[in-house]
């Protein structure tokens, strides 16, 4: 029933404009607490998972936005249903994919979620759309402040939040944007960010589709899987820049000790701005050198988009990805300025998947269904 | 005490020998320990074989310290060094210059320097959280063993220690 409701209802960022810059698609942002007096969730027996699950429950239903009824239990409940909510990134991969009591409250808006026993006990999700990191850091900070009233966290005076993973020790904070760089990909010049940014902290990945690595199978046809962005819904799983698809990107903060939580928010604006200005730059450059290259690769695209009875998920984002770049060059022959954010997220697997009875559903027509999607959209019929 | 080998003059040293992987043991006066040091019935060995025998038992140290378990969850120091996972809140105790070690090379400095929240009794509430996991450690191994007289008393002495954790809100004394 409740599953029902956060596939009918958008998410309120799918309907942002993309604030603070034209290349950043969104902004993810990831704050992990433990409790005081209980083993990390790697060595807790199912009694202990309980226990803790009760423990965190009441104060969170007590959160603006979420009531005790939002609190989606993933012991027992079936991985196909809830395959969407790892491609909205409002759930990781692994906590799907775990085992033993453990579950997410997701906002009514699904702006934000709080997973319990995850690779941490607690771990705090925001997701705004473009670049709002302050945004995402003010709701992070509040859920945060509110909960350690209730309970008490896993602390040591000079290391900070202790955490499961020594990757987030500290701060407990990790933050993502998703960015569309077609011209630096097409230029090449992405490779002279990724060096510049990891002397800044912080890491510049290609876009993986499908499971993270080492993940545990789900008992889902492993087709829908590979058909998603779910290696970005944990810890984004770094992949080379030039294995990427659709020229996605992610940039992130590496380290969450020895950095404060405004460093890592200034740097990461700062250095997405920076970022856009050289996309912008290249895709002008693109343009006055390579302009019917780049007519040639939107028109198909276009031509692809209007005739294709099937799409495959991969093939779909690189179709995307010639449409925007086509858009913001003003280079396609549409009725319509921009693709709308929530394509990205209906393109994928687990969004298809929720139409189909389980009976019902095969590759073929999940790809038919695909490619009618992106058609309906460019014909401006949604 | 008379030195051990002229059987003269007092013994002020203890001085030990390892011969053939023996170590041999005597109380000697500073005369003889000159004369002994001067003639050594071991072997010297060059610098390039202690160096090599060194890294060895470096290296048998530290498959050795690899497969230490946390005293309280059982995590393998091995599996923490690959995964950068931990098991409780006693392996960052149990395991804490490898931890630095680790921290090193994953993270962009040694210390928190984030938002903080001023729990007052920090060492006390460090003690208290090392004995709630030895407890709920033991309370593990009770059960398994069904002996649960015992199990009952420690779940007591659980639920006391967490409620002097959750005592210590932030901003109380």
């Amino acid at each position: 029933m409740i599953m029902k409701t956060w596939v009918n209802n958008k998410p309120i960022w799918w309907n942002e404009e993309a604030v603070g810059s034209p290349v950043a698609v969104l902004t993810v942002g990831t704050l992990c607490r433990n409790v005081a007096g209980f083993f990390f969730p790697l060595r807790m027996n199912e009694e202990e998972k309980q226990r803790l699950e009760n423990l965190l429950k009441e104060p969170i239903a007590q959160l603006d936005g979420v009531s005790a009824d939002d609190y989606l239990n993933f012991a027992g409940a079936s991985p196909r249903e809830n395959l969407f909510l790892s491609e909205r990134f409002l759930v990781s991969y692994d906590l799907l994919s775990g085992i033993g009591h453990r579950g997410a409250f997701i906002s009514n808006d699904q702006r934000f979620s709080i997973m319990i026993n995850a690779g941490e006990h607690i771990a705090f999700r925001v997701i705004f759309a473009g670049l709002q990191v302050e945004s995402a850091w003010e709701l992070l900070n509040k859920m945060d402040n509110h909960i350690s009233k209730s309970v008490d966290y896993m602390t040591d005076p000079r290391l900070g939040f202790l955490t499961s993973d020594l990757n987030l020790i500290g701060t407990g904070l990790k933050f993502f944007t998703l960015l569309h760089l077609p011209g630096l990909a097409k230029t090449g010049n992405i490779v002279l960010w990724e060096k510049k940014l990891q002397s800044l902290g912080f890491y510049l990945s290609g876009i993986n589709t499908g499971p993270p690595p080492d993940a545990r199978p789900l008992a889902i046809q492993k087709h829908f899987i590979e058909q998603g962005f779910h290696s970005l819904s944990g810890s984004p799983v770094t992949v080379g820049l030039i294995e990427t698809v659709g020229s996605l990107f992610a940039i992130g903060n590496k380290y969450t000790l020895g950095f404060s939580e405004a460093e890592i928010i200034f740097s990461l604006s700062h250095t997405v701005n920076e970022i856009t200005k050289a996309e912008l730059d290249a895709r002008q450059k693109l343009l006055s050198s390579s302009r019917l290259t780049l007519e040639d690769i939107v028109g198909r695209a276009e031509g692809v988009v209007h005739g294709a009875k099937f799409l495959e998920f991969a093939e779909a984002i690189e179709l995307w990805s010639a449409l925007q770049l086509g858009f913001s060059l003003n280079l396609t022959s549409e009725s319509i300025f921009s693709l709308p954010l929530s394509l990205l997220f209906e393109l994928q697997g687990g969004h298809i998947l929720v139409n189909f009875s389980s009976d019902d559903s095969n590759t073929v027509k999940v790809s038919l269904m695909r490619a009618n999607k992106f058609r309906e959209i460019l014909d401006n019929k949604n | 005490m008379l030195c051990q080998r002229c059987h003269k003059r007092v013994a002020t040293i203890r001085y030990a020998e390892v011969i053939d992987g023996h170590v041999t043991e005597m109380s000697l006066c500073p005369e003889c320990l000159l004369e002994v040091q001067s003639n050594p019935k071991g072997f010297n060995l060059s610098s390039d074989e202690r160096q090599i025998i060194g890294q060895k038992e470096i290296k048998e140290s530290n498959v050795k310290k690899a497969k230490a378990l946390c005293s309280v969850c059982g995590t393998q120091l091995s599996y923490i060094q690959e995964k950068n996972k931990l098991g409780c809140f006693t392996c960052y105790k149990s395991f804490g210059p490898e931890i630095e070690s680790i921290l090193e090379v994953i993270q962009g400095g040694s210390s928190h320097i984030g938002k903080k929240l001023n729990y007052p009794n920090d060492e006390e509430r460090v003690q208290t959280q090392l004995l709630l996991d030895a407890k709920k450690a033991l309370i593990r191994q009770v059960i398994k063993a069904e002996d649960y007289e015992s199990a009952a008393k420690l779940r007591d002495e659980i639920l006391d220690l967490e409620k002097l954790l959750a005592s210590w809100k932030i901003g109380k004394n």
